[in-house]
Order: C-alpha cells, then sequence, then structure tokens
C-alpha cells in the first residue's frame, strides 16, 4: 500500500519503475544508496556521536549521575564581589567555598585585613578570586578537553552546548522548515492564486531584509520582554524551571531564526508542488474525488519528502553556524547556559591561543565538524535523489 | 529591442523602491517596540530628568505618533539623512557621518574579498566539473568546504596565529611583517582579513559553478563542437563557459550579504576601524538608529545590485523571457 503510493515520484526515485529490483520500496532503496557513500556514513557518525553526547546530558535533568560537571551550576567568573556589609561567612555559604580557599587565592586581602574568619566584613565590591587552581589546565585524563579561564571542565561544557545547539536545531526545524516551511509552501503551489501571492510576498520581503541586522534588533528589541514573560510562567509554576536552563534566550533565538528560515523552503517546496500538481496522479486522485487536505499530505507530501531531508541538513549546518555568530555578537545564548559561541568567545584572541590553544580548538573543532558533517550529508542524500546532478 | 523588454526593466526599477520601503517599515516598527524609552538608553539613567527627557525626545524626533516618526525617517532617509546616533553626543554626530567615516575601509576589504571569490572561485569550480568522477572533484569542493564550516570566529585567531608566530620568519624573509592587529596604513595588515573574508565564500562560489558547467556540458552543442574537433582548451573557453558563467551574476546578492556578515565579525576581532566593527560596538550599546541606518544601507546596496543584475541579465542572455514572471 505506502509503496505503490510512494511510486510515482517522478523526480526522487532513483531508478524507473521497470528496473528489475522495482520490487524494494524506493526508501529502501535510496538508503542502500546512502550507505553506500562512505562520506555519508562518516557524516552520519560524526553527527550521531556529538548528538548523542549531546543528549547525554539530558539524563541530568531527570537526576541520573552522568559524571559532568554542569557548567551553569559552577563557578561562572574568575572574580565574584563582596556585597554591601555582607561577611565573608555569608559570602563563603553563598559560593560554596572554603574560608581557606578564599585565603589561599586571594593573597592580597590576607594582607589587607589580616587572617581571614568568618566574621570578617571586607569593604564592599571586593573581588575575590574563586577555584583558580583548575583554570586554564590543559587536556588530561582528569579533564578530557582541559579547563577554561574559570576552572570548568572544557569537556563537560562541549557536551552541555552540544545540548543546546541539538534543542536549537531541532526546534527551528520542526518550526520552520517542517511547520511553516513545508506547510505554507504546499499550500501556496497547490492552492494558488491570492493565498500563493500573499505567501510568497511576505517571503519575498522577509529575504530583502538582511537576516543578521534584523536578528540583531530582533532580540534586543524583545529579550527583555521575553524574559520578563518567561519569569512570569516561572512565577505561576512555582519554581525558577526555565529561567534556570536558558529557555528564554533558545526560544527567542529559535523563534528569530524561524522567521527568517522558512522562505527557502517555502519557495522550494512551491515549486516542486507546482510541478507536481498537474501529474497524472494527482488528477486521478482528484477525479475519484479526494478532497485537498488528503491530496496534500497523500499526494504531494511524498514526493517532496526528499528534498526536506536535504533543506534539514542545510538548516542544522545554518543554525549551528548561526548560534555561534549571533552568541559572539551578544543576542544569542546568555550565560550561564552553556553554548559553543560562548566557548568560543570566551576563547579569547591569538596570543591567549599561542598558550592555550585548547580553549580554542575545543568549540571550534566540534562546531565545525557539526557544520562539516550536515553539509557533507546535505550534498549526499542530494546525490541519491537527484542523480542527474552528478 | 521590443517594447516588452522595457516594461520588464520598468516593472523592476519601479519594484526596487517599493521592496526597499517595506524593509525600511520593518526595521523601523521592530526598533520602535523596543523596550524602554530611548531616552534611558540615551542618557544612560533609569529615571531620566523630566526637563531633559523633554528635550532629547524634541532633539531625536521621538515625538508624535508611530505614522508621523515613520514618515519623518522617510523624508530624512531619501535625503541622506539617518538620523542622530544615541552615543556618539559629544559632540553630537549624526549617523551618516559615522558611517560614512568608516565606509571606506571596510568597502576596500569587502571588494577586494569579492573580487577574489570571483577570480578564485571561477577556476576552481570550472577545474572539478571537468575533473568529475575523479578524485580531484570531491577532493577540491571538500576541502573548500572545510573552510565553509570552520566559523570566521575560529578560523581567525587560527589563521593569524599561523602567520603571526609561526611563519614570522617566512613573511619577514620577504621584506613583510604580518602585524597581529590591524595597523592603519600598512598594506601587509590586509592579508589576514581579506584571506579570512574570502575563503568562507569560496566553497559556495566554486560548487555553484561546478553544476553550472556540469548542466551545460552534456548540452548537444557541446558534443558537437567536441565532434567537429575543436580542443579541450577551445570547448571549454568558447562554448562551455560562456553559457555557464551566465547564471553567476545571479549570485551577487549572496557574495555581498555573506561579505557583510563577515566583516562583522573579521573586523572586530581584528581591530579594522571599519563599519563592521563599528555596527558591533552598536549592538553592544543598542543604539537603534545606527543599526537602522546599517540595515537601509545593507538593503540599498543588495537591491540596487539585484536590480543591476536583473537588468544586465535581459541583454547578456537573448533566451531570457522577461513578459512573464518564471515559475
Amino acid at each position: 500500500m505506502s509503496s505503490r503510493e510512494m511510486t510515482p515520484r517522478p523526480r526522487s526515485v532513483a531508478a524507473p519503475s521497470f528496473d528489475p529490483g522495482a520490487g524494494e520500496s524506493p526508501w529502501r532503496r535510496a538508503l542502500r544508496s546512502l550507505f553506500k557513500k562512505r562520506v555519508a556514513v562518516l557524516a552520519l557518525l560524526a553527527i550521531t556521536i556529538i548528538y548523542g553526547a549531546g543528549a547525554y546530558t539530558f539524563l541530568d535533568a531527570f537526576g541520573i549521575p552522568t559524571g559532568l560537571q554542569d557548567p551553569t551550576k559552577t563557578n561562572l567568573t574568575l572574580r565574584r564581589p563582596i556585597r554591601e556589609g555582607e561577611l565573608l561567612g555569608d559570602f563563603v555559604a553563598r559560593h560554596g567555598v572554603s574560608v581557606e580557599t578564599v585565603a589561599q587565592l586571594n593573597p592580597e586581602v590576607v594582607d589587607e585585613f589580616g587572617p581571614l574568619t568568618e566574621a570578617t566584613t571586607l569593604r564592599a565590591g571586593t573581588q575575590l578570586v574563586l577555584q583558580l587552581d583548575a583554570a586554564l589546565q590543559a587536556p588530561s585524563s582528569e579533564h578530557w578537553f582541559g579547563t577554561d579561564r574559570t576552572g570548568r571542565d572544557l569537556f563537560s561544557q562541549t557536551l552541555f552546548s552540544a545540548r543546546t545547539t541539538i534543542v536549537m536545531t531541532i526546534i527551528v526545524f520542526f518550526l520552520g522548515s517542517l511547520f511553516l516551511g513545508l506547510g505554507l509552501g504546499l499550500l501556496a503551489g497547490y492552492a494558488a492564486g491570492w493565498i500563493d501571492q500573499v505567501i510568497m510576498r511576505i517571503g519575498d520581503v522577509i529575504l530583502g531584509i538582511p537576516g543578521l541586522l534584523v536578528l540583531i534588533v530582533v532580540s534586543s528589541a524583545f529579550r527583555e520582554r521575553w524574559t520578563d514573560a518567561f519569569t512570569d510562567i516561572d512565577t505561576f509554576l512555582g519554581g525558577s524551571f526555565f529561567i534556570d536552563q536558558g529557555i528564554d534566550h533558545i526560544t527567542l533565538l529559535v523563534v528569530a531564526l524561524t522567521f527568517f528560515g522558512w522562505v527557502d523552503t517555502a519557495r522550494f517546496v512551491r515549486a516542486q508542488t507546482l510541478s507536481l500538481r498537474e501529474a497524472d496522479f494527482i488528477l486521478a486522485a482528484e477525479s475519484i474525488g479526494a478532497r485537498t487536505p488528503r491530496i496534500l499530505v497523500r499526494h504531494l507530501f511524498p514526493g517532496i519528502l526528499p528534498w526536506i531531508i536535504v533543506g534539514l541538513s542545510a538548516t542544522f549546518a545554518g543554525v549551528a553556524g548561526a548560534e555561534v555568530v549571533l552568541t559572539f555578537l551578544g543576542i544569542g545564548i546568555q550565560p550561564p547556559t552553556a553554548s559553543f559561541g560562548a566557548m568560543i568567545a570566551d576563547a579569547g584572541g591569538i596570543r591567549t591561543f599561542n598558550l592555550h590553544p585548547h580553549l580554542l580548538l575545543v568549540p571550534g573543532v566540534t562546531v565545525a565538524i557539526i557544520i562539516f558533517a550536515f553539509n557533507l550529508l546535505g550534498d549526499a542524500v542530494n546525490d541519491v535523489v537527484n542523480p542527474r546532478g552528478r | 529591442m521590443s517594447s516588452s523588454l522595457w516594461i520588464f526593466i520598468a516593472r523592476r526599477v519601479a519594484i526596487a523602491p517599493i521592496t526597499l520601503f517595506a524593509v525600511l517599515l520593518v526595521t523601523f516598527a521592530l526598533t520602535q517596540v523596543a523596550p524602554g524609552d530611548p531616552v534611558r538608553i540615551i542618557t544612560g539613567q533609569r529615571t531620566p530628568d523630566p526637563e531633559r527627557a523633554e528635550l532629547i525626545r524634541e532633539e531625536f524626533g521621538l515625538k508624535g505618533s508611530f505614522p508621523e516618526r515613520f514618515g519623518n525617517y522617510v523624508v530624512g532617509f531619501v535625503q541622506g539623512d539617518l538620523g542622530l546616533s544615541y552615543f556618539n553626543r559629544s559632540p553630537q554626530r549624526t549617523v551618516q557621518e559615522l558611517l560614512g567615516e568608516r565606509i571606506w575601509v571596510s568597502a576596500q576589504l569587502g571588494l577586494i574579498s569579492l573580487a577574489l571569490t570571483y577570480l578564485l572561485g571561477i577556476p576552481l569550480g570550472v577545474y572539478a566539473a571537468l575533473h568529475r568522477g575523479d578524485w580531484k572533484d570531491p577532493g577540491l569542493i571538500g576541502g573548500l568546504m572545510v573552510f565553509n564550516a570552520v566559523p570566521s570566529l575560529v578560523f581567525l585567531p587560527l589563521f593569524a596565529w599561523l602567520l603571526v608566530f609561526q611563519l614570522d620568519a617566512f613573511f619577514q624573509f620577504f621584506g613583510f611583517d604580518i602585524p597581529a592587529v590591524w595597523v592603519p596604513g600598512d598594506p601587509a595588515s590586509y592579508l589576514i582579513p581579506v584571506v579570512v573574508l574570502t575563503l568562507p565564500g569560496l566553497a559556495g562560489m566554486a560548487r555553484f559553478v561546478r553544476v553550472s558547467v556540469l548542466t551545460v556540458i552534456d548540452e548537444d552543442y557541446v558534443r558537437t563542437a567536441r565532434a567537429k574537433g575543436l580542443g579541450q582548451r577551445a570547448v571549454v573557453y568558447r562554448h562551455v563557459l560562456r553559457n555557464a558563467l551566465l547564471p553567476l551574476s545571479t549570485v551577487m546578492g549572496l557574495s555581498i550579504v555573506g561579505v557583510v556578515g563577515g566583516a562583522i565579525i573579521v573586523e572586530t576581532l581584528y581591530g579594522v576601524p571599519g563599519i563592521g566593527a563599528f555596527i558591533f560596538q552598536s549592538v553592544l550599546q543598542r543604539d537603534f538608529n545606527v543599526l537602522l541606518g546599517f540595515t537601509m544601507l545593507v538593503a540599498t546596496l543588495l537591491v540596487v545590485s539585484n536590480l543591476i543584475v536583473d537588468i544586465c541579465y535581459v541583454f547578456i542572455d537573448p533566451r531570457i523571457r522577461y513578459t512573464r514572471r518564471a515559475v
């Protein structure tokens, strides 16, 4: 049944239907020729490893110990200021360190105030260094990827950053490519007329806007309101889950990227729909009285699916790259949520790189692998479903 | 020249300002719904003195309804007035002044990089297409895609480190001293930003040319040319390239967007005193007037270059159907 419905796809079928192997469903045939490509297999493997590693951090949320250091709960800055009138005992309790550590790491404070006790009152705003002992370590058996300048484990940070990228890419894909792109593209191509005109003209305007700049304006314009809304939700639910997890910043970025991400998919789907809708099998379906939604879902959608998969790779690679740039510009993921952009921004310039290359190489290579793998995979899938381009 | 061709051109020319207007409307509306009073951003105070706030509203044209303010901005924009900067206030600078004094260095870097993208991308793409089925094709394109995958944020420090710390002796031997940050007036400091701006876009250009050549190379007239005994060189130059390079003009806009986006990162990291670095700073300061002005500058650049490309295309390609919008 399903294989019969999928056969009439003139462009996507890898071989014509009189092929001796025609008993096999086109999907299995496509998958088989995809797995024959070494590049595609390697790319899939890299993606699986990185996405699996990122997904592993979700265990944390269910209370299963992962052995990772949650970057959002570890010392965030090198220096922490003392609040006005705060006792050192309160400060120490607030940051979960011992007075001895503070004394060890801040000799100049000891010089000024004498031996430190819990009752010591320091000048308001005094900056204390915490846990410097673990900072800027090169990769070792204890810290596989080394530590950053505040002593956080870079391996854990990489995994948590991968989690952020996973969440973003998947949501943008479902919202932007599938929901808006595919939905509006199918609608525009099949319904035609004024619906088509309206959708495509809106798309024209969005494409005419320099995307990066509007992302800048959108995210600086809405961020406060957006965060306020999530704080309200948190208060309503009686916790601080959304704010703690940085959901507000992630969703803002996702919505902004979605807004620009759907047009390309929609245009493409529309063009494909236009070429398919005159096909005989659509005419046949219409003549036996099938209604529009059924025709869209059962007859047009399967013909367009391969290109959605090609678009998926492009979307994932694009979102991963955009996250890095936008976070660096300060309008993407916000600290303390871990992200590759934040890790790269923390890595500093070329003099730091000369001394501590792992700071830049760890996030840089990971992001490059993600983007490269998705690009290769997209090319491979494209070759399989569209053999003429080879 | 038939009259329908002129109608096509006239329609294109008429659409350009409409697109620009729509972009302006959307971007302007976005900056207006930003939370918090612009007065707060300008004064840097949470509760500014009401009298002073009134003066600032007057000065920045923040009074009146949305249509009024938008109308004023449009009138100013047409006359080349992009408003006042929120931050450069002593002395008060206009956005067009601030952008104007930084555009030269950015334009230099951008144009060199655009030229290099075309000069290197076309031969590389043709080379890859002619070696289809060989290891050289996937090898070359794959290698270029690596540069495309590495974010400029990572690539610039890596490349600069390589040149400044590892290959310094090599460059000094030839009398160059590649600086670690931009040095005004030093031609050697162009090298790093230009390379980092160019390399990521090269993969896209080469792939576009490759596909374009491949679609032409199996055409009948190419086979005819080969059949009548023309050499490889003559076939490629006279028959394949002429037709394969036609669609190239359409990716001009894409290349411009890539270079402008890259400039923000590259100029910031390398300390180039251009528009890109200035925009980064304005993002951090939320200088919305500067961002709005810059958005319109880039949008105008895009619309105008697309317009020129469209019109040139009609004259270059006799097959183009200009009477009806192609599906």
